[in-house]
């Protein structure tokens, strides 16, 4: 008979990439409104890279929820 | 209605060349070419005086951008060095193209001049307009002539008056904002490190990441025989 412990994270990229875009869209349009930037596409672009970019790392560096699966 | 409808397509022919004339003559030191000079006054939607401008001279650019009331108006007159008879005008905002049309100068007039009301503006320029200048947007407002004899183009930064919660792309913002949050704790929520344990299931995990579901991320294992 053979038993293993395998542990595994399951991280989300993509969770992290749509609010890393929803992030970088809402900050771009209430930043525009408020006029702290300009609005042009080069601050849009900057914001959603900069949202995604940041969503994705994210992903990958929140502390991590311990979880026990009984076999 | 069908009156109203036929008054209404006139209003926006006329409108759209006056816009143009209006943003050549204003860019300013932003970035007017060909001499084309110009003189702005904008009226809130009462009929007081919000800001004026001048090219060459003073207002629409960055720092300084001309004020706008989005229910108000703006009085204009805008020449040119030389008449342009026929040709084609185009007026852009943060670069996207809402505006265009063709020249038809048969009086062949340097200098014209007129109010626009921004409401008489059609939709795809009307809106963004409105809904931007609420608050302190600045907005880069672009416009090019080509024409027989004469070529203008120009930038001018307009802003406007107004409180941005009286914006819907506040409302809009703030609810693209709470989606967000909502995703980021799903995201800290969901990042979990499972410790499996059983018969066979070594080989199960750490499998093959289609990128689309959670990424499994093999830690360690141990084997018990």
């Amino acid at each position: 008979m053979t038993t293993a412990t395998v542990t595994t994270v399951h991280r989300h990229p993509i969770v992290g990439f749509s609010f890393g875009l929803l992030l970088g869209l809402g900050l771009a349009i209430l930043l525009f409104l408020y006029g702290v930037v300009p609005i042009t596409a080069m601050w849009l672009g900057a914001l959603l890279a900069g949202g995604i970019l940041l969503g994705i790392a994210l992903a990958y560096l929140v502390p991590v929820r311990h979880s026990h699966s009984p076999a | 209605m069908r009156y109203l409808r036929a008054r209404r397509g006139a209003v926006v022919t006329m409108v759209a060349p006056v816009l143009i004339l209006f943003v050549v003559g204003t860019a300013d030191a932003a970035d007017v070419t060909n001499s084309c000079t110009g003189t702005a006054t904008s009226y809130d939607g009462k009929g007081s005086v919000v800001d004026n401008a001048r090219a060459p001279g003073a207002g629409g650019t960055q720092s300084n951008p001309f004020m706008l009331d989005g229910t108000g108006s703006v009085a204009w007159r805008a020449s040119t060095p030389v008449v342009i008879t026929t040709g084609e005008w185009s007026v852009g905002i943060a670069g996207a193209t809402v505006l265009s049309g063709r020249i038809d100068n048969k009086d062949a007039r340097k200098t014209t001049s007129g109010v626009t009301a921004i409401g008489d503006l059609p939709v795809a320029a009307r809106t963004p307009i409105q809904w931007l200048l609420l608050g302190g947007g600045k907005l880069p407002v672009t416009a090019e002539v080509t024409g027989s004899g004469q070529s203008c183009s120009g930038t001018v930064w307009i802003t406007g008056i107004g409180s941005p919660t009286g914006s819907p792309l506040f409302w809009m913002g703030a609810g693209v904002l709470l989606i967000a949050m909502i995703l980021l704790i799903w995201l800290i929520g969901g990042t979990t490190e499972i410790l499996t344990s059983g018969v066979g299931v070594a080989g199960a995990a750490g499998g093959p990441d289609d990128g689309v579901g959670p990424h499994a991320e093999r830690i360690s294992g141990t084997g018990v025989t």
